[in-house]
């Protein structure tokens, strides 16, 4: 498996996990590292670093920083349109990037780039 | 083995060398060793001359991993040391150089280990883990010496933002006409997120911000640094200065330091990927002679444009920086113009391939301004645009307006000033040397020189120098590396003398970023004080602070009234002032006094030492005021009703009642 298939792969359960949380209302474990990582963490990196993935961006360090950059981008427009519809549920932007980060992460996974290719031989040729 | 270029080359490759790489000082051939199956050698490189034979490469490879392990485990043991041996000293007294005079030696000892590794290995072998390693312990020291000596959270104003983040969480809503800052909420709301996804209240975040803001920092700066320098010397050098020297406070719970890293952000990716593009040609004009020099410098092609992105992964990036670059708009007011006028320059001057961006986050900002901020800039015209063109009476606001005060804090604020200048000055040097060198001077230059232009537009509340600071040090730091390097490279003898400024710099450092720790910290005590507050007052009621640096306003931010600080007034002994202020509220009102306050009065204000005891006579002799929660480090009156004529008289019989 290529390492950035295992890293989307691994994204892909992270936002699992979020969703997964998020029908128990996020409750559990509160100010602890483990939900700061979970979900706090999936906040500050989650989408951009799917979409980093799905880009195939192959420099680490400006990988890095992007996915850093968009995801607290990413973070604070979904938050201000929560805010400014008049719907603010904090809980509701967390799943929202999580959800985001669960597609992006199974598209990188189901691109057609990187599916082994079943046509071996040159069958379209005569 | 890397390869080695000239010093003008402009391929950014990190994994190129240049010959100001090679290190400073030249390794000796000095013990020879019994090697793996009996191979004689020295653990050099492997074709050093005094080994033969050359050991192997896996031998090698070992001894170095082993080597560069273990100085990245010393380095982890140091920190740990440094963070428990401060542990408990900033909540005691502080002397009035700031939290300097809590420090212990043994954490001095700790400060100078990672750059004194940092510096061992700048001048070897410039391994980037070592140098990681020690850059990031250096910069956790640094924030330690408050973070970890501190139990409370430092900094008044980093709980008011915790107040407005948890007034978003409570009413879903923009509070507009409560606070200019509330017109610029993407930092709020996104931190209620985050603070409801981690479980804490946002008054939890605030310790580690801080320390988490000033690491997070180091990665676009490396990113910016690798693409402008070809010198993996000059960029580490670059980022360590950068570490120490940033001691503008900016990086607390705040709009402006998120806003900031996403500057960064967009600064290191448009240097890293858009940097190129069209060259200016001045080929065909007739220009004076002095003109000359600058437009050969601009004719030249800038590096980039080096074809490694395909198409959609460009117009990602480009979505991606329009996306950070409505973040900024929505969160802070001062730094889309800053971005927006460093790229312009760039633009401009033919530097970057995205003309259309800086014109885009203009555009941004200007939208959000007229939907998100109307309600503060209407009325306020002559607030944002009143200074514009005052170029004195920007930096008088900025500089001048700070030097007063007890004379260690007049010393301090002349220490920063000091230290700005002779960054400034270094980078002068460094720029010189840059352009003459072509090494992308004038890019880094415009990077460092773009934020002063907004000396001629806008004082910012007397933060403006500050800020022109914060935004170009950036520049100034890949600059001011650029001479050190120089410098330090001219000579073998001049190592020591640069690893001495360096260790001398650090508690300059520390003495510029928390000279003011003695008012600004938050002591156990006066957090409990602010809580009784809350428990006391009834909601409606008045409450009044003696000076700004009180942490209150982190709850009930629209549900109290919260008076302009009394300090004015208790300077000049005019308590009868603060109780017509007071008397108004038929709900109450309750005054405020720390310990941090009048520190606060004597060391920014001036007032004589003592001046507190003074004031507080003042109110027990006014008879308006009963003191209703007092602990060590503050006290909380409550303003009474007029005392009857016929009970003035006899002060007991009051007492006695009570």
């Amino acid at each position: 498996m290529r390492p950035a298939r295992a890293a989307a792969s691994l994204l892909a359960l992270w936002a699992i996990v979020v969703l997964v949380w998020s029908i128990s209302g996020h409750r559990g474990l509160e100010g602890t590292a483990a939900r700061a990582t979970v979900l706090g963490g999936i906040t500050l990196i989650g989408p951009g670093l799917a979409l980093v993935l799905l880009l195939r961006i192959t420099d680490r360090l400006l990988a890095a920083v992007v996915a850093i950059g968009l995801s607290i981008a990413i973070l604070i427009l979904a938050s201000q349109a929560s805010l400014y519809s008049g719907r603010w549920s904090p809980f509701g932007v967390v799943n929202f990037v999580a959800a985001l980060t669960f597609a992006v992460s199974l598209m990188c996974l189901f691109r057609p780039g990187d599916r082994p290719s079943l046509n071996h031989g040159d069958a379209t040729k005569p | 083995m890397k390869e080695l270029r000239r010093p003008d080359d402009s391929a950014a490759d990190s994994n190129v060398a240049t010959v100001a790489d090679r290190p400073f000082v030249a390794s000796r051939h000095r013990s020879v060793e019994a090697g793996e199956g009996g191979a004689i050698y020295c653990g050099h490189a492997s074709n050093c001359a005094g080994c033969y034979p050359p050991p192997s490469p896996t031998v090698q490879k070992i001894k170095l991993d082993v080597g560069i392990a273990s100085l990245i485990a010393l380095l982890a043991v140091v920190v740990a040391i440094g963070y428990v041996v401060v542990r408990g000293r900033g909540d005691g007294p502080i002397g009035e150089w700031g939290i300097v005079t809590v420090l212990p030696w043994t954490y001095w000892v700790c400060l100078a280990v990672p750059a004194l590794v940092f510096i061992r290995e700048l001048c070897r072998r410039c391994n980037p883990w070592v140098l990681a390693s020690a850059l990031i312990g250096q910069t956790a020291l640094i924030y330690g010496s408050t973070v970890g000596s501190e139990t409370m959270p430092r900094f008044a104003t980093a709980w008011v933002h915790a107040g407005f983040t948890n007034e978003i969480l409570t009413s879903g809503q923009v509070t507009t006409g409560v606070d200019a800052r509330f017109s610029w909420p993407g930092f709020f709301s996104s931190a209620g997120v985050f603070a409801s996804a981690v479980g804490v209240a946002p008054v939890g975040l605030l310790k580690w911000v801080p320390l988490c803001i000033g690491l997070a920092y180091l990665l676009p700066l490396a990113l910016l640094f690798r693409s402008l320098h070809t010198s993996a010397r000059v960029r580490w050098t670059g980022l360590w200065i950068f570490s120490v020297l940033n001691w503008v406070g900016q990086d607390y719970f705040a709009p402006q330091s998120f806003a900031y890293l996403l500057h960064l952000i967009s600064l290191s990716v448009v240097t890293a990927v858009f940097l190129g593009g069209t060259r200016v040609r001045f080929a065909r004009w007739r220009l004076p002679a002095w003109v000359k020099p600058l437009a050969a410098l601009l004719s030249e092609r800038p590096p980039g444009a080096d074809g490694r992105h395909s198409h959609r992964q460009l117009t990602f990036l480009v979505v991606a920086l329009v996306a950070i670059s409505m973040a900024i708009a929505m969160s802070h007011q001062l730094t889309p113009f800053m971005l927006g006028s460093t790229l312009a320059l760039l633009g401009a001057a033919g530097m970057m391939r995205l003309k259309l961006l800086p014109v885009t986050i203009v555009m941004i900002t200007f939208a959000w301004l007229c939907y998100g901020a109307e309600d503060y800039w209407i009325g306020h015209l002559d607030t944002i645009f009143g200074s514009a063109g005052q170029v004195t009476s920007v930096v008088n606001s900025g500089v001048g307006s700070r030097l007063r005060g007890s004379s260690v804090h007049q010393t301090v604020v002349n220490l920063r000033i000091a230290s700005a200048a002779s960054i400034w000055l270094l980078a002068g040097v460094g720029f010189l040397v840059a352009v003459r060198r072509r090494k992308q001077g004038l890019i880094i230059g415009m990077i460092a020189g773009a934020p002063f232009l907004m000396l001629a537009v806008q004082a910012y509340g007397g933060e403006g120098v500050l800020r022109i600071y914060l935004f170009s040090l950036p520049g100034t730091a890949l600059l001011a590396a650029e001479a050190a390097v120089m410098l330090a490279s001219t000579r073998r003898a001049m190592i020591a003398p640069a690893t001495c400024i360096a260790l001398l710099i650090l508690p300059t450092s520390l003495v510029a970023r928390y000279g003011n720790e003695s008012y600004e910290r938050v002591t156990p005590d006066e957090a409990r004080a602010i809580a009784a507050v809350y428990d006391l007052a009834p909601i409606g009621s008045t409450l009044v602070s003696l000076s700004p640096n009180l942490t209150w306003r982190y709850g009930g931010l629209t549900q109290y009234n919260y008076a302009p600080s009394a300090l004015d007034e208790f300077a000049i002994r005019r308590v009868d002032l603060i109780i017509s202020m007071m008397a108004n509220n038929p709900k109450g009102a309750y005054l405020v006094i720390t310990n941090g306050q009048l520190v606060y009065g004597e060391q920014v204000y001036g007032l004589p030492v003592g001046w507190g005891a003074t004031m507080q006579r003042d109110i027990a002799a006014s008879r308006r005021f009963a003191i209703v929660y007092e602990n060590a480090d503050a006290t909380i009156y409550k303003l009474r009703n007029p005392v009857p004529k016929r009970m003035k008289s006899s002060p007991k019989k009051l007492a006695g009642a009570k």
